[in-house]
């Protein structure tokens, strides 16, 4: 199988039209990006831009280095042992990769979503909350996990039993409550690599719905991988 | 079949030394019933006979519970960086040295203490902790002979340093990878990250750690028994001589002077082995509460 | 409220530098935890290794140790070096057939209730304190008989039987069930499967399991003080008699205020300390080969 990154991205909209070129807002700029897991190249010469208030989907054959890509957006790559990488990848203009650029910081603005729902063994309140105590979100942190669990469309399901264990809740609703946790820190990117693809079709369609509601309100750019093209 | 004998033969034991050490034990135990724990004595003479397991009770505890809080956040600690941060190549290696520290005799560690920790100890640390804290009862006059409840506590640290952190070592490996990445991807620090994600998850395995490490300090009788000093007193003072209730036994190896103190040193061992039985039982529980959450299972424990 | 930048200005209102700083914190303390613990381990065994090369010679296997007040020549611990074989020897034969007894029961025949339960007899037997043993090991034979090598081994065996069947229950696991049921469907006894078939799938991870064993027994001191540790000084073979052993050796000495006496101590701890790093590291070399083995030949 070749690996292959399409070179132009298709982004899909159900509801407005593309606005022209020139009056996008480009949030990242990845010029020939090489990655190599322990001197194995998963990506090659990737260059492409990602723009404000769309959701960018990559979509391509498994294994074609899709996650690889995606991760590179907040240095989740860092994590992997023998993971090197060339090239630059602007964020608003600044190189992420730079020596002096603390991934921590990177992550904070760039968020992410995961396959497999991942919650934290705590509460559902303590899930969302915990990221914003940590992050100094203190604040108002009750309205907080609130808001971030309505955006999710979660809290109605929820409301009544934010204290028991997040590992109660069935797949598709702890993926939510992933999103709710990734959100609530009000990230600039919500990064989503194939958020879908654990769950069954009808809480699929509940989380596409979600990512086209993120994306229209306030200015979040969603990369997502969707597992068959929707037109 | 044969090998049900050898299972039936091996849980067989451990009724039997329960029951050998009550007979053993039996003379004193009527003598003295359950006042015995409370008493502090140690008078063999004839005539006279008075024994007690309250200063050999005190002396373990104060030994034991101490070296757990010295050994205990040190282990956490050395567990941490061997599975997050030591770089790749060192991570093995160190593992092992941990390791090795474990599987040093108690008798060359108490060689070791008596010739080399306890001097120093009394020449140079105890000396300057007494004229800088000395109005804590703890630290007071350094004992002249180098022995002293202090030095104990440094070399049961040390034997139960690596027991806590092999265990603990495990236990980190064992939080799954996606737990961690959910934590890092939100913009948090790896200490955060431990912190909120990785010490939650292996909490109850650390507390049975902590539990297994204690139950080996209670236990530990020959390297205690070297550097320790001995005395049926109770005192405050670290820097002075103490006895634990398995260096009574140890150092009354050579014979007890009546039947009676005999009886009396099993009772000693009686009280150790219900300790041991109730650490070892209750970590075992822990684990198994635990464990439905994490599938992971305790591979160590032992005493010397 | 979103800044995208990642300049300094903004990471500092949301305190980026003061978390950062106690990462780092947490960072030092752990790497300064790390070399305490090697550097404890480097210590000791530097110590030993110091002190027990200078005073090694030949005359400390050879020689016994002079009896009497007037002791002039040499004197050596030939019979601890003695004792300690015949002890160490007879203790792995009890305890080797009986600790894979005792697995094989557990891994292949056992019902899951029976299982758990000497699984856990067997974890608390490992957690009991040695001098404990020891003193069971005492009421039980030498109390009215006087004190054996016989009695001191089978206070060693009983410290070592936990870990020669636990990690025979490990090795035992591992063997992929394919293979007992391919022998069983040829009808096979189920004896017969474990003997022929299951066991000699573990022959390696038996053998690590009771190399370490060994290495904890001959190390111990506390089972020994009470069933064999009246010795005299000439050396003797017959496990009827009190033997005398390395460990209890150096633990006499190390109290004696000879300073000959420590000098020997020294020797003896350089001796057994070399034997049991030799013996942990063999284990450990073996035990990542057979990991090897295994994975290749899935």
């Amino acid at each position: 199988m070749s690996i292959t990154i399409e070179p132009t991205v298709r982004v899909e909209t159900r509801r407005q039209p593309l606005p022209p070129r020139e009056r996008l807002e480009r949030i990242f700029n990845i010029d020939s990006l090489d990655a190599l897991y322990a001197g194995k190249p998963a990506l090659k010469a990737v260059t492409m831009d990602v723009y404000k208030n769309l959701v960018t989907a990559i979509i391509g054959p498994s294994g074609c280095g899709k996650s690889t890509f995606i991760r590179c957006l907040n240095r989740m790559n860092d994590l992997i042992p023998g993971f090197t990488q060339t090239g630059t990848i602007r964020y608003h203009g600044q190189d992420i990769c730079a020596a002096d650029v603390d991934p921590v910081a990177v992550r904070r603005h760039i968020g992410m979503v995961f396959q497999r729902p991942n919650p934290f063994p705590k509460s559902i309140y303590d899930n969302v909350a915990w990221g914003l105590k940590v992050l100094g979100m203190k604040d108002e942190l009750d309205d907080r996990v609130e808001r971030a669990l309505t955006q999710a469309a979660l809290w109605d399901e929820v409301k009544d039993r934010l204290k028991a264990s997040a590992l109660s809740l069935s797949g598709g609703q702890q993926q939510r409550l992933c999103i709710a946790r990734a959100i609530a820190v009000k990230p600039d990117v919500v990064l989503m690599d194939e958020p879908a693809s654990a769950l069954d079709p009808i809480a699929t369609q509940a989380i596409e719905q979600l990512m086209n509601d993120l994306k229209s309100e306030s200015s979040r750019t969603t990369c997502n991988r969707l597992r068959g093209s929707r037109t | 079949m044969l090998s049900g004998a050898a299972a039936a033969a091996a849980t067989a034991v451990v009724g039997l030394i329960v029951w050998k050490l009550i007979e053993g034990a039996w003379p004193s135990v009527t003598k003295f019933g359950l006042h015995f724990i409370t008493r502090v004595a140690w008078n063999p003479v004839v005539g006279k006979e008075a024994f007690g397991a309250a200063s050999f009770l005190f002396g373990t505890a104060v030994t034991s519970l101490i070296a757990l809080a010295l050994a205990g956040p040190l282990a956490i600690a050395v567990a941490l960086f061997l599975t997050e941060l030591a770089p790749r190549a060192l991570r093995a290696p160190v593992t092992a040295l941990v390791e090795t520290l474990a599987a040093i005799p108690s008798v060359v560690i108490g060689l070791w203490g008596i010739y080399v920790l306890g001097p120093l100890l009394r020449d140079h640390v105890e000396p300057s902790l007494h004229s800088a804290l000395g109005f804590i009862p703890l630290f007071g006059p350094p004992s002249t002979s180098g022995s002293s409840v202090f030095t104990a506590i440094v070399v049961l640290t040390i034997m139960i340093l690596p027991i806590v952190a092999s265990i603990t070592r495990e236990l980190f490996l064992g939080v799954p990878r996606e737990q961690k990445e959910g934590a890092l991807a939100l913009g948090t620090t790896r200490w955060e990250m431990v912190r909120g994600v990785m010490f939650p998850y292996a909490r109850g395995g650390i507390a049975a750690a902590l539990i297994l490490g204690l139950g080996r300090a209670v236990g530990e009788a020959i390297a205690v028994t070297q550097v320790i000093g001995g005395g049926p007193f109770i005192h405050w003072n670290l820097f002075d001589t103490g006895d634990t209730l398995a260096s009574k036994i140890a150092a009354s190896y050579q014979g007890a002077a009546t039947n009676l103190e005999v009886a009396s040193l099993v009772y000693l061992a009686l009280i150790l082995l219900v300790f041991s039985l109730l650490a070892n039982l209750s970590a075992h529980w822990i684990v198994r509460r635990v464990g439905r959450r994490q599938g992971i299972g305790l591979n160590r424990g032992g005493a010397a | 409220m979103s800044t995208h930048s990642l300049t300094q200005a903004a990471l500092r209102a949301e305190g980026l530098p003061r978390r950062r700083a106690i990462n780092r914190l947490m960072e030092l303390l752990a790497w300064l935890a790390a070399v305490i613990a090697v550097g404890l381990l480097v210590l000791v065994v530097w110590s030993v290794a110091r002190r027990g090369w200078s005073e090694l010679n030949l005359d400390l296997i050879t020689k016994t140790p002079a009896s009497g007040f007037l002791a002039t020549g040499k004197q050596g611990l030939a019979n601890a070096f003695a004792g300690t074989i015949v002890i160490v020897l007879v203790a792995t034969l009890m305890a080797l057939p009986t600790g894979i007894l005792v697995a094989v029961y557990l891994n292949e025949f056992a019902p899951a209730a029976i299982r758990n339960a000497v699984s856990l007899t067997l974890d608390v037997l490992n957690g009991i304190p040695a001098i404990v043993i020891g003193i069971f090991v005492y009421g039980l034979f030498v109390l009215g008989h006087g004190q054996s090598a016989l009695a001191g081994s089978f206070a060693l065996a009983v410290i070592m039987l936990p870990l020669v069947a636990r990690s025979t229950m490990e090795v035992l696991a591992l063997v992929p069930s394919s293979l007992r049921e391919a022998s069983l469907a040829l009808g096979a006894p189920r004896w017969r499967t474990t003997l022929s078939i299951v066991l000699p799938q573990t022959v390696g991870g038996i053998v690590t399991g009771t190399t370490l064993a060994v290495a904890r027994a001959a190390g111990e001191t506390a089972p020994l003080l009470f069933t064999s540790s009246i010795v005299g000084t000439q050396i003797h073979w017959n496990p009827h008699h009190a033997l005398q052993s390395i460990p209890v050796a150096i633990f006499e000495l190390s109290e004696s205020p000879d300073p000959q006496d420590h000098a020997r101590a020294w020797a003896a701890a350089f001796v057994l300390l070399l034997f049991i790093l030799f013996a942990s590291l063999t284990a450990r070399w073996l035990a990542t080969r057979g990991r090897r083995k295994l994975s290749t030949s899935r």
